[in-house]
């Protein structure tokens, strides 16, 4: 099976993505009547308003993320990943992971879980992941472009 | 850049058109466009040793280096 390009790996992924970013939507519209399910029949032990802002703070640049990474698959499916788009959105994502991680940072101090732990470490990783990474794509551009002007 | 490319003067001095050129040489009328527009960043030897065959001349009589002005 074909990586990039039509109907493709990344193509599929594409609309994976897209999936997860729409009922991502649904879930931020109905997140108070779903958590407030969630805390009477599940786990009641959470507090549920400084819960609910939590999920709300970090449910946005969560989706930033979902969105960016689609806009990225995009130029993954034009066969076109080498441009400066996907640098910006590449650091886009990186600093939206590092706000997720500092938000659990702070809201490990109203809501105590292992859950949080493991956010904050795995978004910290992402956050630095990935601004070397856009950094690194921005090489490979400039790499490029001097090749394709060598005659 | 302070290196200059003066193809087009030689090529009008040996009366040759670009397309006919960019046949003989081996390159794409897209790419010798780039060259002849000051454009592009580096040349391999490879293609100048083609040009300088096909216009009988030297790597001096293309390429040029003048100093950047400060206007």
């Amino acid at each position: 099976m074909k990586i990039i390009g039509k109907n493709s790996l990344s193509n599929i992924i594409k609309i994976c993505l897209q999936i997860v970013f729409a009922i991502g939507i649904i879930i931020m519209i109905f997140l108070p009547f779903l958590f407030k399910w969630y805390t009477l029949n599940i786990n009641g032990t959470l507090p549920y308003i400084p819960s609910l802002i939590l999920l709300y703070i970090s449910g946005v640049p969560a989706l930033i993320i979902v969105w960016k990474f689609i806009e990225m698959f995009k130029s993954l499916k034009e066969e076109n990943p080498f441009i400066m788009s996907n640098v910006k959105n590449l650091k886009i994502v990186s600093i939206c992971s590092l706000i997720i991680a500092i938000e659990y940072l702070i809201g490990l101090f109203f809501v105590k879980s292992i859950f949080s732990i493991v956010v904050i470490g795995v978004f910290t990783i992402a956050w630095l992941g990935l601004y070397i990474l856009s950094e690194l794509l921005k090489q490979a551009i400039q790499y490029k472009e001097e090749n394709e002007l060598t005659i | 850049m302070p290196i200059i490319v003066n193809l087009d003067v030689m090529m009008a001095k040996r009366k040759i058109s670009s397309s006919e050129l960019s046949e003989k040489i081996g390159i794409t009328m897209a790419n010798l466009s780039i060259l002849k527009t000051n454009k592009g960043k580096a040349i391999r030897f490879s293609t100048l040793e083609n040009i300088c065959k096909e216009l009988k001349c030297q790597p001096g009589d293309i390429l040029e280096y003048r100093e950047e002005e400060n206007i």
